[in-house]
């Protein structure tokens, strides 16, 4: 069985489990689960990323850039939520904005759009639709952060948060880039890809709907906002595995 | 080694399965742009070659056929994207692909995007290094699409 068929199953029991909690546990447990599933289902996803970018044939030299690059996103993700664990079940500070979490998270989305770009060079995107994408989600990534430094009472949690979206939105043109014209060609090769953009996809959103959450006091860990997150993590260990599958 | 076969429109079957045969022994890819596998399976079997040892991007028709896969031609992306993980699937070392026939892309798609996504294919193949044959039908091709793939090549064989 291949590594990162394991690492994938490990991932879909996890999150399986993580899933019937939050609908059925009680709160406390699910507070317990909500802090340690992204964990370990991080380290999987980094793990599957990993054996993957090592396996990638050397004559691809891009792709396996790009595949190291979202092995690096995904390592810098485990280490921000395990210090997001400690911060919460061990020095009971709950929802610990702008911890050392949160440099590790924000050093991680450089990790991801390096890869990001790095994937877009391996695939063929007409020039125009590459502007326009660009032009969009940037001038919306500059104009939140615009917004957000002019017309709100700034502290540095919110800093934090806003920077958040801005990565997001950079993130979600490079996704949508790609995804759009898979989406309309479905097979057995495009998949990989697909899986692998759709759990970026359901990072972004969740990260959109965190930063809102967080903005209005109202998040906590258990929401079952969390469970979008959980999925993207899979989805992303779900991609290195078929990647790798079409190598061997 | 990147070939460019500019052929009369007649001559484009025989081309592909000559290509196809010289390269039997290795692992490859060819992309059909012109006829589905159906056709192209029988051609080549009266060839001596087994086309179920070869993976074949279908532009065509879809097929049920473990080694093919359809991907609209319409779509260069995808298209790209299917190339690029098709040759990945191979076995490392030496490897093939062959195109039937580039210029039936523009039918589909605009000549510019045709000549782009030319320019783009023939670097990453050089990179992946792939045995390359692409075919052009003589009578169908943009002057300007010949010139950038006749610049891309190694050597272009002109029947």
């Amino acid at each position: 069985m291949r590594s990162t068929a394991i690492t994938s199953a490990i991932a879909a029991m996890v999150l399986i489990f993580a899933g019937v909690i939050y609908f059925t546990g009680p709160e406390k447990f699910t507070f317990y689960v909500g802090d340690i599933t992204p964990v370990v289902l991080s380290l999987l996803a980094a793990i599957a990323w990993s054996i993957l970018a090592a396996k990638t044939p050397k004559t691809f030299n891009v792709d396996k850039k790009a595949r190291m690059c979202i092995a690096g996103f995904l390592w810098l993700n485990f280490l921000g939520e395990t210090s997001w664990v400690i911060y919460e079940l061990f020095l009971n500070e709950a929802n610990p904005l702008g911890s050392v979490a949160d440099i590790f998270w924000h050093a991680s989305y450089i990790f991801l759009i390096i890869g990001l770009i790095l994937f877009i060079k391996t695939v063929f995107v007409p020039r125009k639709i590459l502007v326009w994408f660009n032009v969009v989600f940037i001038s919306l990534a500059l104009t939140y952060l615009v917004n957000a430094l002019v017309f709100t009472k700034f502290n540095s949690s919110s800093l934090i948060q806003t920077l958040y979206v801005v990565w997001d939105l950079i993130a979600l043109g490079l996704v949508l880039i790609v995804l759009v014209p898979l989406v309309l060609s479905y097979n057995q090769f495009t998949r990989s890809w697909i899986i692998f953009l759709a759990g970026i996809l359901g990072i972004v959103i969740f990260d959109m709907i965190f930063a809102g959450l967080t903005a209005l006091g109202t998040y906590a860990t258990g929401n079952y906002v969390d469970l979008i997150y959980f999925t993207a993590y899979t989805l992303l260990g779900f991609a290195a595995n078929e990647k790798y599958r079409l190598i061997k | 080694m990147i070939t460019v076969k500019v052929v009369k429109s007649e001559k484009v079957a025989s081309a592909f399965a000559d290509s196809v045969k010289k390269f039997s022994k290795l692992p490859g890819v060819c992309l059909l742009l012109t006829k589905p596998y159906s056709a192209v399976k029988e051609a080549l079997k009266k060839k001596g070659v087994n086309a179920e040892k070869i993976f074949f991007v279908d532009a065509i028709a879809e097929s049920e056929e473990n080694n093919v896969v359809h991907v609209q031609p319409g779509n260069l992306t995808a298209l790209s994207i299917t190339i690029n993980q098709t040759l990945q699937s191979l076995p490392p070392g030496k490897k093939f692909f062959i195109i039937d026939a580039l210029s039936a892309l523009t039918v589909q798609n605009s000549v510019q995007a045709v000549q782009k996504f030319s320019l783009f294919l023939l670097e990453r193949l050089r990179k992946w290094d792939a045995e390359t044959v692409i075919i052009v039908a003589k009578e169908s091709a943009d002057a300007a699409l010949l010139a950038i793939l006749k610049q891309g090549a190694d050597k272009t064989e002109e029947k």
